[in-house]
């Protein structure tokens, strides 16, 4: 039997997968089949060296975080920059642990953080439901309001809210536990940021499921909540995680508005300039260690949490 | 004013106690600044509860002043540091002790001293500031544009509760005087930690070698060392030791060549503001009368100056703290040996201690044909902030009195690193002398870095020397900064002098 | 077979009673509801769309109401308040007073009216082109490379999850460790130098304003990637297979793929990111302080000068000028946002 030898074949096929069974022209086919293999694997290879050339990028400030937090102060203040530290201090950490109230800042963090995210994501999800679906007289100008407040800059803020927090009488003497945590609380409840990420994933959702759901006779709260949430949870898991770092990494307004030590956060108690001595000078060792400690817990939070994300609720139950 | 009367008249109400307990408070305080061994022991029993941290009951008698008989709480505003949590917690305990109806609260904030300024001020819009705070000579002037500090003149006058003559005598008066140079009449703000600047030097390498041309031929030695002055050291020594490098290495290069050089000099706005002073020269003046400020430097004699350092830079002479992107401090250049001395701050000597050489201690260079020495003056003062409550003031300025006690004050200087005492009579105090005795100490270790510095800090104290503090004099100063920074870059991509000093009095102007 | 049996109810008036197929009509845009089986007169509820949205008129408010009340306090008035500030004189913060109005802080931040007896300059000579210079170039930049990256790590097999958790770990770094690591490497005698042999270039401190935006661009890029790369792979996780099955039948090429079907079937997601980019790049500040510890290049120059840095610089002294600036800033982004808006309208699917 003469071999045919299809030179031409991709053009003329629509699909590789195609396999010819024509007996010994089987063997032609492998090695068309072998070259687009060879191609896809090229491909794939530099795809990987691309991404972990990235990746080190990346990596590489993360690791010189833990590496300073091990160093002696006097080594990172030297003129030669070392990549591995000459004498490993564990004792930094140590420091750090017995220095500062960790149950109680933890305490006060995990409470402001869980009441911070439930609040966020309630008010979040209600805001955009109310500007992806529903239809009112105002809606595109009270999105561009939301928008705009955006447009100022945070430092701006501080004093007006800082103000209008003294007058509700959450911060001033007499501070306790509740007033401070309200104050933590209530002024970033509402994200703009957040509400517009999500009304954008509510409107990918097709208007065909509304419509089924009002030939069901459900009501708007039974469709957002039975449908239109599952629908978005990647996103809202998204939120759920960024809301909370947010909160775990809040520095600059609970150190303002906290009077006493007794209800500051994790990040104040550890960040920023704490770590200072009498003559103005950073110890670096110090902070790094007490920002690996901050930082820690939250990257283990997100990796927990990110396989929801990664895992995308049934979004093909639509088209099906 | 008013309420001083009121205080005045509840005390009559008590006119049959006040009079005995005055007279033995008075008389105790003033044994306790008599220079005698025995008025140590008298003045121990007072304060004997603070401090030396003997855990023993103490029994006996601490003579309570009771000058507040109301029961009256006050805050204090301090800024955390590792082991001063302790010690002040210590002198709280012994100042109840003495004032039985007065309960003291601290409050620590951490970060920099300008956290605690940001801290006062944001308390003050809404209400809630305390009534003693730590605070540098600009922030006071701050607290003074609300009228919130008060006076504390008329409390230093009074002849209860005041400053005695010899208690006056007793404060170190350069430490004393700027707090009465604020752009009101009166005594606004009072000493508490103060320090100075020293120069630190290598003495393994640099005492015995001889260099030509350098101390009429003869080796150099401490005195050569301590009477420093920039001309000598610039124009002579500093390219004699260059050469000598060449053939006997002293100094170990590194990588950064930004770090190396012979003199290096942590605060470039210190340098410059030094160096205007000692060469008698205007940096910015305050008009008490009229309270009005003005900035001087912009004059081509500061110029021609500046041109001189610029070249010095450039030739590796002097190194700059944060100039040419240097970490911010020399002390580690020093510790390392890529700089032979340096000029640091007296209370940060624990960064300019290496068990490697010998450090000496010197004072900073200074103008050729001055009279007298001069060095600037740093640390935080403290300020009684105004509640319109005299029973709170009165406590805040008896507290700060028993801060500042002598043995209170030598407390606080031995054991919270580098702080100098700031009454005459710590230095004279036998416990005092005792632990700072250079020839008890070894060598290279840093007990001997301490002594030597304190031993300096008694000598220059009356020299130091403050410029004047009004709103805006920190912008000024963080002007100057950047203004040394850029005339010591030796990088070729600077604007022209006349550029950089009209940049920097545009933004003083700014703020003023 | 509803409709038979109702027809059949024996109903006097049964040839009055419309026959409608339950559901969405797209002709006549309306939603009919087989209500009940025994009201014989209505047993269907036919309803526009337009009524059921109208429905929801006033009960949007509802949803609505608590997220107002703190806007309107938190966000809104600090807004206002800004705005009003800026029309005072020597505004002070910490007393509530002030000198009177005047429209003069705008000209005094632009640089036409004098304060003090000088002129600011550093405002329109490095503020607004510095901030300009940084939006444009770093948002489309990072846009583009987490797009990508995301891209990217979505269609790898092995390691998928170790990557995608690598690429948000800035998001975690602190800001001060990020700044040290730039230091050292933009050092004069660091690897960037090393490995492009430029011997002591320096690229941070003394250096010239074009050199040191390459460290600071490199710097604000790596911070925002990984929030992109999040938000766009949970945006590529909603993609639908299909399409892609149907690429691949068609043997189309990866870039086809990409720009034909990935990027429009993102483009809520795009939009998103580059609407609040923008904004946030307009914003930036946090950056040059640290990288650089200070808002310039060398000493007191302050060349590195951004909008939100000046605002900060003058808040607590000058809060009037701050105000004035933080309006302007307010404006600009405005007009940029409401531009982007339109030219997205037809590009944005949903």
């Amino acid at each position: 039997m003469e071999q045919v030898k299809y030179n031409n074949f991709e053009n003329e096929s629509f699909n590789d997968d195609i396999v010819l069974s024509i007996g010994e022209k089987a063997r032609t086919v492998e090695a068309i089949q072998r070259a687009s293999n060879i191609r896809q694997v090229i491909g794939t290879v530099i795809t990987y060296v691309l991404i972990l050339f990235a990746a080190l990028i990346v990596i590489f400030p993360f690791y010189w975080m833990i590496i300073t937090s091990l160093k002696l102060n006097d080594e990172i203040q030297g003129s030669q920059q070392t990549f591995f530290p000459n004498i490993v201090m564990w004792t930094n950490y140590v420091y750090v642990f017995q220095t500062f109230d960790f149950t109680n800042y933890m305490i006060n963090t995990i409470v402001v953080g869980i009441f911070s995210t439930i609040g966020t994501i309630l008010t979040t999800i209600a805001a955009a439901f109310a500007f992806a679906r529903l239809k009112f007289k105002g809606k595109d100008a009270l999105f561009a309001i939301f928008l705009m407040t955006m447009m100022i800059p945070g430092e701006m803020m501080v004093i007006s809210n800082y103000i209008t927090v003294a007058s509700f009488g959450w911060i001033g003497e007499g501070q306790t536990r509740v007033d401070a945590y309200l104050a933590m609380v209530m002024p970033f409840l509402v994200s703009v940021f957040y509400i517009y990420l999500l009304r954008q994933n509510f409107k990918q959702i097709p208007n065909e499921l509304y419509l089924a759901a009002k030939v069901d006779g459900k009501s708007d709260w039974t469709f957002l909540w039975k449908v239109m949430v599952p629908l978005a949870a990647p996103t809202i898991i998204t939120i759920v995680i960024l809301k909370f770092m947010g909160t775990w990494n809040a520095y600059v307004w609970p150190n303002l508005i906290t009077d006493t030590p007794e209800f500051r956060l994790i990040s104040n108690g550890l960040r920023g300039s704490s770590f200072v001595d009498l003559q103005n000078r950073t110890q670096y060792g110090y902070q790094m260690a007490a920002t690996v400690l901050v930082t820690v817990p939250l990257f283990l939070l997100f990796i927990f949490f990110r396989k929801y994300i990664m895992r995308g609720f049934g979004r093909a139950g639509i088209k099906g | 004013m008013i309420s001083l009367k009121g205080e005045m008249n509840l005390m009559k109400k008590n006119l049959l106690l006040l009079p005995i307990i005055a007279c033995l408070g008075l008389a105790s305080s003033c044994t306790g600044t008599d220079t005698s061994i025995a008025s140590v022991t008298a003045s121990d029993s007072e304060t004997s509860v603070s401090v030396e941290n003997t855990s023993e009951e103490d029994t006996s008698e601490v003579v309570a002043d009771n000058f507040i008989t109301e029961p009256t709480t006050i805050e204090f505003v301090v800024k955390t540091g590792k082991d001063n949590a302790a010690l002040i917690d210590d002198y709280v305990a012994g100042f109840e002790k003495t004032e039985p109806n007065v309960t003291v609260n601290v409050t620590a904030i951490s970060g920099s001293y300008t956290d605690v300024h940001t801290k006062i001020i944001n308390g003050i819009t809404i209400g809630d500031y305390p009534d003693l705070t730590v605070c540098y000579p600009d922030h006071v002037a701050d607290y003074m544009s609300y009228n919130k500090v008060v006076n504390i003149q008329n409390y230093i006058d009074n002849d209860e509760y005041g400053w005695t003559a010899d208690d006056r005598e007793d404060m170190i008066d350069a430490f004393v005087t700027p707090g009465a140079e604020y752009s009101m009449p009166g005594t606004y703000s009072v000493p508490f930690s103060k320090s100075t600047e020293a120069l630190f030097y290598n003495k393994d390498a640099l005492l015995g070698i001889t260099l030509p041309g350098v101390n009429n031929g003869q080796v150099i030695n401490e005195h050569y060392m301590n009477n420093l002055t920039w001309e000598e050291l610039m124009d002579n020594f500093c390219p004699a030791i260059m050469t000598y490098n060449e053939t006997t290495p002293i100094l170990t290069t590194s990588e950064t060549t930004s770090n190396n050089g012979i003199l290096g000099y942590d605060s470039e706005a210190n340098l410059f503001i030094t160096l205007l002073e000692q060469y008698g020269y205007d940096y910015t003046t305050l008009d008490q009368i009229t309270g009005e400020a003005s900035v001087d430097f912009n004059t081509p004699k500061v110029k021609a100056l500046a041109a001189k350092f610029n070249a010095y830079a450039k030739e590796h002479y002097i190194v700059g703290g944060k100039a040419n992107g240097n970490s911010g401090y020399c002390s580690a250049y020093f510790q390392a040996n890529n700089i032979l001395m340096n000029v640091g701050s007296t209370g940060g000597l624990t960064y300019e201690y290496t068990k490697d050489f010998n450090i000496g201690v010197a004072p900073i260079p200074q103008a050729a044909g001055s009279e007298a020495n001069k060095t600037i003056s740093q640390g935080p003062d403290i300020c009684l902030l105004d509640h319109n409550d005299s029973n709170r003031e009165l406590a805040s300025w008896l507290f700060y009195k028993y801060l500042t006690n002598t043995d209170n004050s030598i407390d606080w200087a031995t054991n919270s690193t580098g702080y100098m005492p700031v009454r005459q009579s710590c230095y004279d105090n036998e416990d005092y002398i005792e632990l700072n005795d250079i020839s008890e100490q070894t060598e290279k270790t840093e007990d001997m870095l301490r002594a030597l510095v304190s031993h300096y800090g008694e000598a220059v104290s009356d020299e130091t020397f403050t410029s004047p503090a009004f709103k805006g004099s920190t912008t000024c100063r963080d002007a100057v900064q950047g203004l040394m920074e850029e005339i010591m870059t030796f990088s070729t991509e600077t604007s022209s002098f006349d550029d950089m000093f009209n940049s920097a009095v545009t933004d003083c102007l700014k703020a003023m | 077979m509803a409709k038979t049996k109702i027809k059949e109810a024996g109903n006097l008036f049964v040839s009055d009673i419309p026959h409608y197929d339950e559901g969405y009509n797209k002709e006549g845009n309306t939603i009919v509801r087989l209500v009940s089986n025994r009201r014989n007169k209505k047993p269907y509820q036919v309803t526009g769309i337009q009524d059921v949205a109208a429905d929801n008129n006033w009960k949007a408010w509802i949803y609505l109401a608590p997220i107002l009340v703190l806007i309107v306090v938190f966000l809104i008035y600090p807004l206002v308040n800004t705005i009003f500030i800026s029309f005072l004189k020597d505004y002070n913060y910490v007393t509530g007073q002030s000198e009177g109005f005047t429209f003069e802080n705008f000209g005094i931040v632009l640089g036409i009216t004098p304060y003090n007896g000088v002129y600011e300059t550093d405002f329109v000579e490095y503020a607004i082109p510095n901030t300009f210079i940084l939006v444009f170039l770093t948002v489309p930049l990072t846009t583009l490379i987490a797009l990508l990256i995301s891209v990217a790590l979505n269609s790898i097999k092995w390691f998928k999850n170790a990557l995608q958790i690598v690429f948000f770990l800035p998001y975690v770094t602190n800001m001060i460790a990020v700044g040290m690591v730039f230091a050292v490497i933009f050092n004069t005698n660091g690897i960037i130098n090393y490995l492009f042999d430029l011997g002591e270039k320096a690229w941070i401190s003394g250096a010239t304003r074009s050199v040191a935006f390459v460290p600071l661009i490199t710097y604000i890029v790596w911070m925002g990637l990984p929030f992109k790369i999040l938000i766009f792979l949970s945006g590529l996780q909603g993609i639908d297979k299909q399409y892609y099955q149907a690429a691949q039948i068609d043997s189309a090429p990866h870039s086809k793929v990409l720009w034909r079907i990935t990027v429009p079937l993102m483009s809520p997601q795009i939009l998103y990111i580059l609407i609040t980019s923008f904004i946030g790049a307009f914003k930036q500040y946090a950056a040059i302080v640290g990288l650089f510890n200070g808002p310039g290049t060398v000493g007191t120059k302050k060349n590195m000068y951004t909008i939100v840095y000046y605002i900060y610089d003058n808040l607590n002294t000058h809060t009037s000028f701050a105000a004035a600036a933080a309006v302007f800033l307010f404006a600009i982004i405005l007009i940029f946002t409401a531009v982007q808006f339109q030219a997205s309208k037809r590009r944005v699917h949903y």
